[in-house]
């Protein structure tokens, strides 16, 4: 369900949107549409609804549709893929209100070329410089210091409090997306496999929907953790 | 090399995509379809979360872990997953479902006890497909053993329904010969009945062509030797042998015993007597000879050069009073 609260704020109009995901009761962190340009609620239900094409998602498609544009950011590399990825659908939403429409292709697909677009510019603009892992060795910086957690003999601090949001991000879940998220991700390689078939046939589902509800479960688990790690 | 099991996704080539290890057309063609397609998208996630997995449980090597920590270390996004991954595996066996105690069940004995009432309902409406498969593969075998044995069973009850028809219609030719034989063994008892009566009222050789047995040739014989009664006191026994052709001038009957093939008795040259169709030869056998058994009386045409030639046998029974 989402809420809309436009404020003014030294003549220039920045729109609060309030998303909350319906799936799991559980709320995802604030998404913010911060922009120059004035988005109104009107303005922004028209943009949902033609991001909806018809079927009325209560702001699913939204928050799907951001996802899948920051993680092309992300995987090209961009420095600020959440950016990027606002300044795309912000540039689409004013275009839907300048023009009243856009016709001749599916909202997914110009929601890609606008991305495609801001993603050039990007580059152009200076904003694509991606650090690379040899660059940041020169730095000084190992990799493993770069993705482990905090080290047994550093932080123990920091490593408890990431337990601690595990868990705590864990109980917000309901109970049947906890198991599946416990079961689906343990165990290696055959024992893993087999596993998840079982699961599958247990829930009465193909693997593939299996697959992508472990991932959204995954996903939300992430975000979660993300925010309560950094203290939001 | 890490490959991701999820069916429908080329799994490796979508590796190859998050490692940075495409053609760069290719790459695009995989960009646009991630923000295109949503299912897509998943399944990339999908993958992405397993090569992480992977990563941090020490299974990837070679080239994939080298453009792993070369490439996909790259963004803080992807090195925060990273972080993610590891911090799940560390709890892994010490985090539980909400509401479960220590030592309580496994999560899997969790998932499937919750699973569990669904999934028997699930039998009858989802897709179980070795379960449907197996029904329909015995009510298949099951349908085709039915209709077999109705075949066969069909084809049984036709064949017993024919074999009936054929045995009734054996019994009938039976009785219908049975029949004949009977009413000529009347006949000859009749006949013989008449010709002891009448011998002793008149003489036998005025009686000989009336009551006579009539006997037909071995070739249309009705099976079963005609009876010739012969009763006590006779002194000769008549009878009339019909021809198949009359080819010869003169002929001769010889009465063999079948047992030895001895003749035991000649007639005279006879001439045949044309009675209507007929061809006969009338003989007067001597009683005298004719034991309670089965005989045979040989007919020989006699050529004009006197060699006799075998035309018809006869055969006849015995039967004393």
């Amino acid at each position: 369900m989402l809420t809309g609260d436009p404020t003014r704020n030294e003549g220039r109009t920045s729109c609060r949107i309030h998303a909350t995901a319906a799936v799991g009761g559980m709320a995802p962190s604030m998404t913010e549409l911060k922009k120059h340009w004035v988005l109104n609620q009107d303005a922004f239900r028209r943009f949902l609804a033609w991001l909806d094409a018809g079927v009325d998602s209560g702001g699913e498609s939204y928050l799907e549709m951001r996802r899948r544009l920051v993680l092309y950011f992300d995987r090209k590399n961009c420095i600020s893929p959440d950016d990027l990825a606002d300044e795309t659908l912000n540039r689409i939403a004013r275009k839907l209100e300048e023009k009243g429409e856009i016709t001749g292709v599916s909202p997914a697909h110009y929601c890609y070329i606008v991305a495609k677009y801001v993603f050039l510019e990007s580059v152009r603009d200076g904003k694509h410089t991606g650090h690379s892992v040899d660059a940041l060795t020169e730095a000084g910086i190992t990799v493993s210091a770069l993705t482990t957690a905090p080290a047994p003999d550093a932080d123990d601090e920091a490593r408890e409090k990431m337990m601690d949001c595990l868990e705590r991000c864990m109980t917000r879940l309901p109970q049947e997306e906890q198991e599946i998220i416990l079961e689906y991700y343990r165990g290696e390689k055959k024992e893993k496999i087999e596993r998840r078939g079982g699961m599958a046939v247990r829930l009465g589902v193909t693997m593939n929907a299996l697959s992508i509800r472990a991932c959204r479960i995954r996903s939300r688990l992430e975000t979660c953790l993300n925010t309560c790690s950094q203290g939001a | 090399m890490f490959t991701n099991d999820n069916p429908g996704v080329n799994s490796e080539f979508l590796v190859r995509y998050l490692l940075g290890d495409l053609p760069q057309e290719e790459a695009e063609r995989m960009d646009e379809q991630s923000v295109t397609d949503e299912e897509f998208a998943w399944r990339v996630t999908a993958v992405e979360n397993d090569l992480v997995d992977a990563y941090v449980r020490g299974e990837l090597a070679g080239p994939q872990l080298a453009l792993f920590e070369s490439h996909y270390l790259a963004s803080p996004n992807r090195r925060q997953k990273v972080s993610f991954a590891r911090a799940i595996l560390k709890s892994e066996g010490k985090l539980r479902p909400a509401g479960a105690k220590a030592g309580a069940v496994s999560p899997a004995a969790l998932a499937a006890s919750v699973s569990a009432k669904r999934s028997i309902w699930s039998m009858f409406t989802r897709p179980a497909l070795r379960l449907q498969w197996g029904f329909a593969g015995a009510a298949l075998a099951m349908t085709l053993v039915a209709g077999t044995l109705l075949f066969e069973v069909n084809h049984l009850r036709n064949q017993v329904t024919g074999m009936e028809s054929e045995r009734a219609a054996l019994d009938k030719r039976q009785q219908e010969t049975e029949k004949q034989l009977g009413e000529q063994r009347a006949v000859n008892s009749q006949t013989q009945s008449e010709l002891e009566r009448l011998r002793k009222t008149q003489g036998a050789s005025d009686i000989v062509e009336s009551i006579a047995v009539l006997l037909m040739p071995q070739t249309r014989g009705a099976g079963q030797p005609v009876a010739i009664s012969v009763p006590g006191g006779a002194a000769g026994i008549p009878a009339r042998l019909e021809l198949e052709s009359d080819d010869y001038g003169e002929y001769q009957v010889t009465l063999k015993d079948p047992a030895t093939d001895h003749g035991l008795w000649h007639s005279a040259r006879l001439k045949v007597a044309a009675k209507g169709k007929n061809r006969l030869l009338s003989i007067s056998l001597p009683a005298s000879l004719l034991k309670q058994q089965t005989y045979i009386l040989e007919v020989s045409g006699i050529s004009s050069k006197g060699a006799a030639s075998l035309i018809d046998s006869y055969v006849f029974r015995v039967v004393r009073d």
